[in-house]
């Protein structure tokens, strides 16, 4: 350790404190955020991965579609190969799992740490924090999702051309844009349940556990049981009604409606009880 | 200033802070003594906001901590200098708290050359070394120029020259009038830093003086004598409140009677005195006496021995 002098202070005299432009407000809180959010390489790894994961499939199935029409000149391909929005649309899943890893870790690893704590004694509102927290995450997921999957619909139109084969887009809204829109939303309520899990168990691997098996193998078990009810019950939880959303083409009906409503209900329920939880236990 | 009234936390069965009162007032040091598993931390962390009491209350500068529209203004406070991302990079976990209370980048590197973190700021936190951690918490610490500080700890695991500085900084900043208030179970380390100590021990006040004040009240006048004739002497000097241990041939200690005394009465029975070395009691001895009940966690004394 080496030793520093000590400056007389420096500091404002306790006589001149009444001046002080310091204040805790949700923007300094969101903006806290924001500045923890990227000064940590792993979740822009993350994120970066994610969009890697959803864009370079899409590119490459493509070309392995036109490698195999040229080859074989098979015209009943064109029947069956999915549209680009189609291939650029396969790669959700990866997006909403790093969607959950990053809702997680903005939580349970700043808990993990101590670093929560180290920033709750700086700033004791708990609910303003854990808020600015899920905005922060739910701007970076959104945007993330929704470039990744433009991109990789994006890359997968550029590659079908190339071998003859069609892009299969005739209605960019309903095929892209509006889908890109609602994985983007399916993200987001992701990341933010994700949040919410996180905050009452205050545990990354079972709350990365628990939230991956509720979105993807927990309705998937219910689709599979002989009984209605279960069916019933799979089409209501986040992992079906989020899929509904990034279904291309996307159809504005009721029942999509109904989808978005529940997907945003499930990320709200989660996020309510992770602010319990927090504003009640010890930090 | 802080303030605890009554304060109680427990977790579950375990009364981990019992009762507390006391006032943290600005312009000294102020320790925070008491074994381990004492309720120090625990009552920082109340104060903070951290932890919710059970009952009673604490305020800082007037109000509960979480109440202040500027918390880093009011308080600053290392309660665990690890407790950082050690992913982010130092000048990061530091714009990221002053984000919070709208605090700008200058002010992050002010606070970064006042801790001598300036050829570090950089690098990521997990591979600080201890030092380095504490430094950075007392930066973050400085970050809203507060009138309250507050360490819990802040010495443990330092090198001597660590040491010597965290000690300067918290008596530089008493004597600029803030309140500084400062957690050891190091006895040793509080005598030379602190102006005021409270002592806890399994959750209760048992003291709360200025330092010189607890030494006295904890004093008992400890002679050591080298004489001609320790028997005779130790006859002499016998009386009830007295004690007289005898350590060799010659010598005696004696407690209860002071040296003055002690020199009249060799003199007047013609008993030649070797040495006569009245003996100041110590703060650890002090405090060794006031928490020997109070201590949650005590190593075996035949293991030790």
């Amino acid at each position: 350790m080496t030793s520093t002098t000590l400056a007389p202070s420096a500091q404002a005299a306790p006589a001149a404190r009444a001046a002080s432009p310091v204040r805790t407000t949700f923007g300094g809180l969101v903006r806290a955020e924001w500045i923890g959010l990227t000064s940590l390489r792993g979740t822009i790894a993350s994120l970066i991965i994610g969009m890697a994961l959803v864009v370079l499939p899409a590119a490459g199935i493509a070309v392995m579609y036109g490698v195999q029409y040229r080859q074989t000149g098979d015209e009943t391909m064109l029947q069956w190969i999915p549209s680009a929005a189609g291939l650029g649309f396969g790669g959700v899943f990866f997006a909403i799992a790093v969607a959950v890893l990053i809702g997680t870790g903005i939580y349970a690893k700043e808990h993990a740490t101590g670093a929560l704590r180290t920033q709750l004694a700086a700033s004791p509102r708990r609910v303003s924090t854990l808020t600015a927290k899920a905005l922060v995450v739910a701007i970076a997921v959104f945007c993330a999702t929704v470039v990744a999957v433009l991109l990789a619909t994006a890359a997968a139109a550029v590659v079908l051309p190339l071998f003859d084969l069609p892009v299969g887009i005739d209605d960019l809204a309903a095929e892209v844009i509006l889908p890109a829109v609602g994985a983007g939303v399916f993200a987001t309520s992701a990341a933010v349940f994700s949040l919410g899990v996180a905050a009452i168990l205050r545990s990354e691997t079972w709350t990365t556990t628990l939230t991956i098996v509720f979105l993807f193998v927990f309705p998937m078990v219910l689709l599979n049981l002989p009984w209605e009810w279960a069916a019933s019950l799979s089409e209501i939880l986040l992992g079906m009604t989020g899929q509904s959303l990034a279904a291309t083409p996307l159809e504005v009906t009721g029942e999509l409606g109904i989808d978005l409503a529940l997907t945003i209900a499930w990320a709200l329920a989660a996020f309510a009880g992770g602010a319990i939880a927090m504003r009640l236990r010890d930090a | 200033m802080i303030t605890a009234e009554n304060l109680t936390k427990r977790f579950g069965a375990r009364t981990a802070v019992d009762d507390a009162s006391f006032t943290v007032k600005p312009g000294k040091v102020t320790g925070f003594l008491g074994p381990n598993g004492a309720g120090k931390s625990t009552t920082m962390r109340m104060i903070m906001g951290l932890d919710r009491p059970t009952s009673g209350r604490t305020t800082v500068n007037g109000r509960t901590f979480a109440e202040h529209p500027d918390p880093l203004h009011q308080a600053g406070a290392l309660l665990d200098a690890k407790a950082v991302h050690p992913g982010r990079r130092a000048v990061d976990h530091l714009r990221m708290l002053a984000a919070t209370n709208g605090i700008g980048r200058r002010r992050v590197d002010e606070v970064i050359e006042l801790t001598g973190l300036g050829s570090v700021a950089g690098r990521r936190v997990g591979g600080f070394s201890l030092g380095m951690h504490q430094r950075l918490g007392i930066a973050a610490t400085m970050l809203g120029d507060p009138q309250v500080l507050m360490f819990d700890e802040p010495v443990n695991g330092l090198d001597p020259e660590g040491v010597h500085w965290v000690r300067g900084f918290a008596k530089a900043r008493a004597a600029e009038g803030r309140t500084v208030f400062l957690s050891s179970h190091l006895m040793s380390e509080m005598s030379q830093t602190a102006d005021h100590i409270i002592v806890l021990g399994r959750g209760r006040v048992l003291a709360d003086a200025p330092i010189r004040e607890f030494l006295r009240a904890a004093e008992k006048p400890t002679t050591r004598v080298r004489v001609s004739d320790a028997t005779v002497l130790a006859s002499l000097l016998s009386a009830d409140g007295v004690e007289i241990t005898q350590t060799g041939p010659d010598a005696l200690e004696v407690t209860g009677v002071p040296a003055a005394r002690i020199a009249r009465v060799a003199a007047l029975e013609n008993l030649d005195l070797h040495e006569l070395a009245p003996q100041a009691a110590s703060l650890e001895e002090a405090y060794l006496a006031l928490t020997d009940d109070a201590t949650e966690y005590r190593s075996d004394a035949a293991a030790v021995a």
